[in-house]
């Protein structure tokens, strides 16, 4: 289990993340959302310890990441957004990095490669965007890690391999595992990710489950504007919209109009799922 | 103390070390130790221009001269082709990922850094030295030899002997100058080795001033602290010793511990 207790951190004198508590349970693929510059990547840097907390506590299993404890890295994988061309073969990077990871299968990363389209052969320094984003996913499938922490994992996919992606992580994943992505294409991930977290500078402005978001929204594909509604969008054919959901009516979350709506509403929706 | 040395994890490390090495400065490496042999075959292709192919060997002084310039061009080049990637975020945050403890990354490089890359290039370079020396008699001693036949010399003189001998004192040159130059780029982002020369350069101005102005320009000077000075008269071999060791291993000591505390503390 994660802890992120008070969290605060600044880039020099320029504060990013501010008053900052969330807990991350197992067995759950978070969706870490937010605007541009509010966090996202610093939060998953901070805690898989690549960066110290100014302020506040992260504890992962009880261990502070900025230790980086063996320990801890074995079972953490952090995916960044913008990965390295290494100058080696896939295989050979597979191999070599592989071997510190207890629970590292070989097989499930040629698996991922094939399944990816990627020839493991190639030198890592020699190949596109996309396929150096494959090599890296599947390494971090590979790496069967406690904990996945994936930066714009679909980020430089072309279409095939999107669902490619999404497969693969329901298929090597373990029940057990945290994965948290961070992502602006929500809608390569929405059919993945439960629960939803939405990140603002100072504060963490929801955190449920796709259950309990639509048991408090409603989420409408209709023709005619609801009084109360809290988000709106023009659709061909009519309207998607957000309002509370008064009579308990089952809908399909749409996490970008969910992202709008939190966005104009931040005091209200954080009244909505207070649980205090 | 798991968490902090494993020596089947520490032995895994190095293996990775090696390979870092092998993959990003290996070919460099082979080429900087062969390099009596590559200017040997070189200066035969440019007199092939002139009619024939008559390699011409060089002379001791030459010998030394090369010697002196491949030892510091590997010196200023290799940390940075090596480790130079660790401050960039993408490859920086795969080092830092990487499941081994900050001990284990730091005595692997430390290893690597200060005894498998000096090792390799002397053997590769002294190796080729001495095969053309062996095969050419009138390009003098093989480079091997000059560490001992300066431990002769300062022997033979009867009034000075230096602890750890010629080659003990160049080992200690070449580890401070390549501590220097590693952490130079483990520091700098950018134009790395020409920043640390710079930065070196600075720092020695700088100490320089501050001394004056703190100690005065009697500083060090014997003419005014006569218990020194006689004291160094009564023991020359042990003052000379210690002030070399001194010099040699203090910045040597003080440069691994910058460098330890600046990959603890590195981030991205």
């Amino acid at each position: 289990m994660i802890h992120v207790q008070d969290l605060a951190f600044s880039y020099g004198s320029i504060p990013v993340l501010k008053n900052i508590s969330l807990t991350l349970e197992e067995g759950k693929i978070y969706g870490l959302l937010g605007e541009n510059g509010v966090g996202k990547t610093t939060l998953l840097t901070l805690l898989c310890g690549l960066k110290e907390v100014n302020k506040g506590i992260i504890e992962v299993d009880g261990v502070r990441p900025f230790s980086r404890r063996p320990d801890f890295l074995e079972q953490v994988y952090y995916l960044p957004d913008d990965v390295a061309p290494l100058p080696v073969s896939a295989l050979s990077f597979a191999r070599n990095t592989g071997r510190f990871r207890p629970n590292f299968n070989m097989d499930v990363f040629r698996e991922v490669m094939r399944e990816l389209e990627t020839d493991p052969e190639k030198k890592m320094n020699k190949m596109s965007a996309g396929q150096l984003k494959k090599t890296y996913i599947s390494f971090a499938l590979a790496s069967r890690a406690k904990y996945l922490f994936l930066d714009e994992p679909t980020n430089g996919l072309d279409i095939p391999s999107k669902a490619q992606f999404r497969s693969a992580l329901m298929k090597y994943t373990d029940e057990q595992a945290t994965i948290v992505i961070s992502t602006h294409q929500v809608r390569d991930l929405e059919n993945i990710i439960d629960p939803i977290i939405i990140l603002d500078r100072q504060d963490v402005l929801l955190n449920e489950d796709l259950a309990r978001i639509t048991e408090k929204l409603y989420f409408d594909y209709g023709t005619t504007l609801h009084p109360d509604s809290l988000y709106s969008e023009q659709i061909p054919g009519g309207f998607i919209q957000v309002y509370p959901n008064a009579e308990g009516l089952e809908s399909k979350v749409n996490v970008e109009a969910l992202f709008n709506a939190v966005h104009a509403n931040k005091e209200l929706i954080k009244k909505m799922f207070d649980r205090k | 103390m798991t968490h902090v040395f494993q020596f089947s994890r520490f032995g895994k490390y190095f293996v990775y070390e090696l390979n870092r090495l092998r993959n990003n400065f290996g070919v460099s490496l082979l080429a900087m130790g062969i390099l009596p042999l590559i200017v040997y075959v070189f200066s035969g292709i440019l007199k092939m221009f002139s009619g024939s192919f008559s390699p011409v060997v060089m002379g001791q002084e030459g010998r030394i001269s090369l010697y002196c310039f491949a030892t510091l061009f590997l010196v200023i080049a290799f940390p940075s082709k090596v480790w130079g990637n660790l401050t960039e975020k993408h490859a920086g945050s795969e080092y830092l990922m990487i499941p081994a403890s900050r001990l284990e990354k730091f005595l692997s490089m430390m290893l690597v850094a200060l005894v498998v890359v000096p090792l390799v290039f002397n053997v590769l370079y002294l190796s080729s030295d001495a095969l053309l020396c062996a095969l050419f008699k009138d390009c003098g001693e093989p480079l091997v030899s000059l560490p001992s036949k300066l431990n002769a010399l300062l022997a033979e003189d009867g009034t000075l002997r230096l602890v750890g001998g010629g080659f003990w004192i160049g080992y200690m040159v070449l580890v401070g100058n390549i501590l220097l130059f590693l952490l130079g780029a483990l520091f700098f982002k950018k134009a790395k080795p020409a920043k640390t020369i710079l930065c070196m350069f600075m720092l020695s101005i700088l100490g320089a001033l501050i001394i004056r102005l703190v100690a005065g320009p009697e500083f060090m000077s014997l003419e005014n602290d006569v218990r020194m000075r006689d004291y160094i008269m009564k023991h020359p071999e042990f003052s000379v010793n210690l002030l070399l060791h001194l010099s040699l291993t203090l910045p040597a000591v003080v440069l691994a511990v910058l460098t330890w505390f600046r990959l603890k503390y590195l981030k991205h």
